[in-house]
């Protein structure tokens, strides 16, 4: 069903996942530290889960991009074929806007 | 073929066929590159909120609440156009368009010019 891959597009694909793991991961680290000042040590709790959720994202690529390569001829791991991870990445982005909102939005008062 | 496992969600993978897996991997970088002009949308929300600049706390709150408001509709958007792109691409039909590219572009302006003028004027405004 799936011939070898042409145009390293699985690689491609894979690392476009790490890179953005990897920027939400750092994003919500920095996000969280300029927050904590106006919002408290509530904020920890939100950015604790974004950084379980960027793990997940970054350790879910880099075992699906293995599994790929272990089973090349079998459709099921030729993408990442699934909305599982594009949920949970929207979800930690939406997370850290929401936190960075609050904070903006504590700047008003 | 049989041994498909389940994939998520029904309203997307149960229409159609695959279509070949090189667009479905075009989708999702597609999707990942939404993703992080989100987070650079809440990166220079964070920017404007934690600088000190020549404008007004409130100007600058507001900016900064417009640009993170601007980042959380990117990402929703962006998982809404992937399932909207993958649909599509699985019955055959049209691609439809991102809602979130005005939202970024009128964002971005309305920021630009307000820093534009600020930077202009320099504390005049503060």
């Amino acid at each position: 069903m799936t011939r070898a891959d042409r145009g390293a597009q699985q690689e491609r694909t894979t690392l476009a996942w790490r890179r953005t793991g990897l920027a939400l991961g750092v994003g919500a680290l920095t996000v969280g530290r300029l927050t904590v000042d106006t919002l408290g040590a509530t904020v920890v709790v939100p950015l604790a889960l974004v950084a379980v959720l960027a793990g997940w994202v970054v350790t879910s690529a880099l075992r699906s991009r293995r599994l790929a390569r272990e089973h090349p001829h079998d459709p099921r791991f030729s993408v990442l074929a699934d909305a599982r991870l594009p949920l949970a990445l929207t979800v930690v982005l939406a997370v850290v806007g929401v936190a960075e909102l609050a904070s903006a939005l504590a700047r008003l008062r | 073929m049989n041994s498909e496992k389940k994939r998520w969600p029904a309203s997307v993978y149960g229409r159609g066929t695959d279509p070949d897996a090189r667009f479905s991997l075009a989708n999702e970088r597609t999707f990942l590159a939404w993703i992080r002009t989100g987070l650079a949308l809440l990166a220079g929300a964070a920017a404007l909120d934690a600088l000190d600049l020549p404008l007004q706390d409130t100007v600058q709150g507001l900016l900064s609440a417009l640009l993170a408001l601007a980042g959380i509709v990117v990402a929703v958007t962006a998982f809404g156009g992937w399932m909207r792109i993958e649909r599509a691409m699985r019955e055959e039909t049209p691609l439809p368009s991102n809602p979130a590219m005005p939202v970024v572009v009128v964002a971005l302006v309305v920021v630009g010019v307000v820093l534009a003028v600020s930077a202009v004027l320099g504390g005049v405004v503060a």
